[in-house]
């Protein structure tokens, strides 16, 4: 259903899309399932809870206390971090290193300057 | 909103943006009954980009999409708890990530095929390398085996085997019992909210008599239809609990069972008057006494185009006569004998004494054209709801001919209304004709047995 912020203001519940934002709403917030030009994923009250993707490719997680890790994580040089304080870096040539974010990444970062 | 329906089918609903020709594209949504909803970028028609998915079995997927599959980055997690972060390839999990497994949280580094470890490192649920992961219970393909013939891999699919035969396998909490139909199905991994069932499955779900336990301290002993707690007995139930005759046996082996079961809770949800069954072909009236049990307070009707009486004509009739000498001795049955079911004033007089028929049985002798001649019994089904079920629709009596099916009057069937269910995937026994059809007069859903439906002659 295509909705309205008048609709939204009058607590809309269901499935509805506008032209920037198309999920599952409750009491006229993202509850749920829900998409926009910069991220899709998990919602709740208009907030991202769970799993986002956001249109860089960064994939976040949120918990109930607003508290949200990275989990894939797009470097400048084009490396990707995969994990949250600990995981594995894939370099742009394929290869990998796996270890913590700081000794992996930062560390790493710091030496090449 | 744009809902696609396919009538046997799961139905799809979407919403979101369309481009000029009307194709999904842009910023969309669908949910797809039974199965999942989808949240993401869309490209002609497809996912495509990035996308939130969630399976009614309790798996999520946010990540990345190319052309519907999963293709990129993405994290994937299971309802059983296990999670992996990473390479996506082909709609699995491929190539580098983080796996965090159902075995407390244990989590291998590294390269994965479809959530099986390759290549890379394990670390305890706080990080702290392992450097044998038999060292903590766990076999280099992320499995475990609690205990003798049980193993459970990373992500906390289950496989139980007995003499080197697989009986059961489990993933995300849907269990299929394999070569038998009664098992025990217990909780081996955490976040599972069953405790254990044990009864009657058929087809992969409970059914049949059972008892079930949640974590909670919830239980149900009773009825169980497809998976699901019911409060009414149906056709497997009372089959399953009463010794086996010839007649139920038949149908418990073929599984028309599930079919007979499927119609029965349509049948309870709309039927509100004392009913009247009707069973056309009476044999050694072992079906009555089951049909009395099922149906308590019906009037049950039973027609027979031989009477007790008969002079036989041949052997077969010789023996269909005796059969009827015995069966006219239940009692509370009304009996039609010398009465050709196919035989349109035969059929108004009944109906004049009894009224319509709420649930009419048509096992008379049987043969590939049979149902087309059923058209006066489908006149006097009762109001929307009357149900009409023909064993072996449009198969002639040879269980073992290769060619019983006559699949062109399959066709000429389907197109006036049946709905025709193939059992032979899944009868306990070979034989070759176990179709079976049902007629009502409002379309029903029937979901609970789409897998095994006819809907399209030419597959």
């Amino acid at each position: 259903m295509l909705v309205t912020n008048v609709m939204l203001q009058n607590k809309f519940t269901g499935l509805g899309e506008s032209a920037d934002t198309v999920g599952e709403y409750v009491n006229g917030k993202l509850n749920g399932l829900g998409t926009t030009h910069t991220r899709t994923g998990q919602f709740k009250d208009d907030k991202p809870c769970g799993y986002i993707i956001t249109d860089r490719n960064e994939i976040t997680y949120t918990d109930n206390n607003d508290t949200t890790t990275k989990l894939i994580t797009a470097l400048y040089n084009g490396d990707i971090w995969i994990g949250d304080e600990f995981g594995i870096l894939v370099k742009v040539d394929g290869q990998t290193v796996t270890g913590s974010y700081e000794d992996c990444v930062i560390n790493t970062i710091m030496e090449s300057k | 909103m744009k809902t696609h329906s396919n009538y046997y089918a799961s139905q799809r609903t979407y919403a979101g943006h369309h481009d000029i020709d009307e194709n999904e594209h842009g910023l969309g949504f669908y949910e797809v009954t039974m199965q999942g909803k989808c949240a993401g970028t869309f490209v002609n028609n497809k996912v495509h980009g990035r996308a939130a998915k969630t399976w009614i079995q309790g798996e999520t997927y946010v990540g990345q999409y190319n052309n519907n599959i999963k293709e990129g980055h993405g994290v994937h997690t299971w309802a059983s708890g296990a999670y992996f972060v990473g390479q996506f390839e082909n709609n699995m999990p491929q190539g580098y990530g983080v796996l965090t497994t159902v075995h407390d949280g244990v989590k291998f580094i590294g390269r994965v095929v479809n959530y099986w470890p390759i290549e890379g490192k394990w670390y305890t649920s706080d990080n702290i390398e392992i450097e044998d992961p038999r060292d903590v219970g766990i076999y280099h393909d992320g499995c475990v085996y609690p205990s003798e013939g049980v193993k459970i891999n990373a992500v906390g699919e289950t496989v139980v085997t007995k003499d080197n035969v697989i009986t059961t396998t489990e993933k995300n909490f849907i269990t299929t019992m394999q070569d038998h139909y009664n098992g025990k199905r217990v909780s081996y991994h955490w976040g599972d909210w069953i405790k254990w069932y044990e009864g009657g499955f058929r087809y992969g779900r409970y059914h049949g008599n059972g008892h079930l336990e949640y974590h909670n301290g919830w239980t149900h002993t009773g009825v169980f239809a497809f998976g699901h707690e019911i409060f009414h007995s149906t056709y497997t139930s009372i089959a399953t609990t009463n010794p086996e005759t010839r007649s139920t046996h038949r149908r418990l082996d073929r599984n028309y069972c599930m079919v007979y079961d499927m119609m029965i809770s349509y049948y309870h949800k709309f039927v509100d008057r004392q009913p009247v069954i009707v069973e056309f072909g009476i044999g050694r009236g072992d079906h009555l006494i089951h049909l009395r049990q099922l149906f308590p307070d019906a009037i049950i009707i039973a027609v027979d185009k031989l009477s007790p009486t008969s002079e036989p004509t041949n052997e077969l009739e010789a023996q269909q006569i005796r059969d009827l000498k015995i069966a006219a001795q239940i009692s509370g049955v009304e009996f039609y004998f010398d009465t050709d079911c196919y035989d349109k004033q035969s059929i108004y007089n009944i109906v004049s004494t009894h009224g319509d028929f709420d649930f009419a049985i048509h096992d008379a002798t049987h043969t590939t054209t049979a149902w087309s001649k059923l058209d006066t019994i489908r006149e006097v089904l009762s109001g929307p709801y009357g149900i009409l079920i023909t064993e072996e629709i449009c198969c002639n009596n040879d269980q073992n001919d290769e060619s019983s099916i006559d699949w062109h009057q399959v066709e000429l069937a389907l197109e006036t209304g049946w709905r025709i269910w193939d059992l032979r995937p899944v009868s306990n026994v070979k034989q070759t004709n176990s179709l079976i059809g049902v007629y009502m007069n409002n379309r029903f859903d029937g979901s609970e047995l789409n897998m095994l439906e006819i809907t399209d002659v030419s597959n």
